[in-house]
């Protein structure tokens, strides 16, 4: 009976605990719901660049010495621009001059209402070569230059454009590895575009390079994502749940369709309910993401090599039926591709045809900037020559580029 | 006498028949065994076979053969690192381009690519590769080749299409018969250490466990009395 009694009492115990615990669980899934009840629409702006550009300038003396000519006339000094990328940033010393290169991106930001409210921005870049031996800090300044770009576009000496992000380069930074860096909220620019410059923390120090060190690194892929928030448009009373004057980014897009806004507007009358769309990706072995925006709300989509049938849930988007949207494909390898549909019913069916693969630096065009890249890729063997996406860098995709070479995107 | 002559020009006739039978037989056949010989889109390693002493140092050419247009190719070889040395990689005539001489890890990856419109066909070196045989064994230069896989070795043409259908592997043997024995008994050493230890703990656990069974035994042979014996006997 004692043996009996003691084993009940460690029952007892055992069940007040397993008690307390789903107690607790139930308190804490309920105020986690309450936290998500529907109170916004999401809003993402993600895109790559609209526009690339490099100058590199040539000085006698460093500091840059005003009575050799500069800054005054950058020109004189001895500037040349580069088109495309991939972008150099950094300095380097050789044969008695100096140089200091920068590099400017510019993104399309005018689907970003000027009611919006900016709640965070990342600018992204993926290292294409690493040549610095000491290390400095990447930063990005807001700048606006004019595209496409010119040596007057230079910045001047002192680098007056302030910075509004930046990131550590070291050495041993990998190469191919991609790095996401915050940005100041109010350097986007709504409505129109916003512009960068982006320059070594050395440079800014006017740090004399030295001889035969270099000190500059090469990148490509710039890409800027940014959520907001904007006032809603006026919709019919929803008799269950109450109106929300805002919409607000709920995080970064998934493949699965269900966080592109919020889920407010998910029984409104009248609206985009689901996209099914055909797109195919000729020659693609693996998975590859990809981004697809319409109106102003983006997300990834996750394509395969045995799939065309993707759907592909708005419901959360409140779109308007009987209207013309363009949903935008981008990525990393292919070229950018817009196809125009009309949202004639709660669902839509969308052909998109085919995507094309082999734009590696994102500047809309399969060209000889993407064979050089290429052939960096291949020979480092990184990925990003990994055009078919079965996992190898190989023939095989310089085959898919030579056939796609001479393609531009929308 | 005529008819001697009819009959040789009958013999004749039929001699001349036969012969010409023979020779349409002859060349339908070899025509035929062109037409249905299978043109191979291979990769061979020249030499397939050496035999080679320690610290030579000898030449691997890597070739490509096929009747198609390629637009590049990627060989994929794997080696025993502990026996063979690449001493360099030199590029071929088959590819202007050769951006891939890598190797790693007992791996070696070579990628030619074609320019342009240029295109190759026949039988040419993608690359020749330097190897030093450092230590006695017998060892093969493998190619990888798994169809339908296009990670590894690939003769590639337009729209990525991989014609490969074969390759040739290379075989060496390095150093005299006592030197391979030695050798392998060098590499085979942790194993057959780590075989003994096992066995010896197998033997340990067998004699451990007959012990055990013998002490059981001598405690079961031990007469414990059941009558309590610091009491007097119960009536």
């Amino acid at each position: 009976m004692p043996t009996f009694l003691n084993f009940s009492r460690k029952n007892l115990l055992g069940v007040l605990l397993t008690t307390f615990l789903f107690v607790s669980l139930v308190v804490i899934s309920l105020s986690v719901n309450k936290v998500r009840e529907p109170v916004s629409r999401a809003a993402n702006y993600s895109n790559n660049a609209s526009s690339v550009g490099g100058l590199e300038v040539r000085l006698t003396s460093y500091p840059p010495d005003s009575a050799a000519g500069y800054p005054v006339t950058p020109s004189s000094a001895g500037c040349s621009s580069q088109s495309g990328s991939p972008l150099t940033i950094g300095q380097h010393y050789a044969g008695s001059y100096y140089y200091d290169y920068r590099a400017y991106v510019k993104f399309d930001t005018s689907s970003i209402p000027s009611n919006a409210t900016i709640t965070s921005a990342v600018l992204q870049f993926t290292l294409y070569s690493n040549d610095t031996n000491p290390s400095f800090t990447l930063q990005a300044r807001d700048f606006n230059w004019n595209a496409p770009l010119s040596c007057s576009d230079w910045g001047g000496t002192t680098l007056g454009a302030g910075v509004v992000g930046s990131y550590p380069i070291t050495s041993s930074s990998a190469t191919g590895s991609s790095f996401p860096f915050n940005i100041s909220l109010g350097a986007i620019k709504k409505s129109t575009f916003t512009s960068f410059m982006i320059t070594s923390s050395r440079e800014a120090s006017q740090i004399r390079p030295a001889s035969g060190v270099p000190e500059f690194i090469s990148l490509q892929s710039p890409k800027l994502t940014a959520a907001y928030s904007v006032p809603t448009p006026p919709q019919p009373p929803q008799p269950s749940q109450p109106s929300s004057p805002t919409q607000k980014n709920t995080g970064s897009s998934s493949s699965s369709g269900s966080n592109w806004g919020s889920s407010s507007n998910k029984n409104l009358p009248n609206t985009l309910k689901k996209l099914n769309l055909k797109v195919s990706v000729p020659f693609l072995l693996g998975e590859m993401k990809v981004n697809i925006g319409i109106d102003q709300y983006s997300k990834e989509l996750t394509l395969k090599h045995d799939e065309t049938d993707y759907s592909v849930d708005t419901s959360d988007l409140g779109l308007p039926l009987n209207k013309i949207y363009t949903i935008t494909f981008s990525g990393d390898k292919i070229l950018k591709r817009k196809v125009q549909f009309n949202a004639s019913s709660a669902e839509t069916n969308v052909n998109a045809m085919e995507l094309t693969l082999g734009d590696l630096n994102s500047d809309s065009a399969i060209n000889n900037q993407d064979q050089l890249i290429f052939l960096d890729s291949i020979s480092k063997q990184t990925s990003i020559g990994d055009i078919n996406s079965d996992g190898a860098t190989n023939s095989l995709d310089w085959s898919i580029l030579l056939y796609n070479l001479g393609k531009v995107g929308d | 006498m005529i008819l001697i002559k009819k009959i040789k020009k009958h013999i004749l006739k039929k001699l001349i028949l036969t012969s010409l039978i023979v020779t349409v037989l002859l060349v339908s056949s070899l025509f035929s065994k062109a037409a249905f010989a299978k043109d191979e889109n291979e990769i061979i390693l020249d030499p397939s076979y050496k035999e080679l002493h320690m610290g030579d140092e000898f030449k691997v050419d890597v070739l490509i053969s096929t009747k198609s247009k390629l637009i590049g190719a990627d060989v994929k070889m794997t080696f025993d690192p502990t026996i063979l040395q690449v001493k360099g990689i030199d590029n071929g005539k088959a590819f202007k381009l050769v951006p891939l001489k890598m190797v790693k890890e007992g791996t070696i990856l070579i990628t030619g690519l074609a320019e342009g419109t240029n295109r190759f066909s026949g039988k040419a070196t993608l690359a020749t590769i330097r190897f030093k045989a450092k230590d006695a064994g017998d060892t093969k230069l493998k190619i990888a080749f798994s169809p339908p896989s296009t990670t590894n070795s690939n003769l590639t043409m337009d729209k990525a299409n991989d014609i490969l259908t074969k390759v040739t592997s290379a075989h060496f043997v390095i150093g005299t018969p006592v030197q391979r024995t030695g050798a392998g008994l060098k590499k085979s050493a942790l194993q057959i250490i780590l075989f003994l230890i096992i066995l010896a703990l197998i033997g340990a656990l067998i004699f451990l466990y007959l012990r055990w069974r013998k002490y059981q035994e001598e405690v079961q042979d031990i007469n414990i009395p059941t009558i309590p014996l610091d009491r007097p006997p119960s009536p």
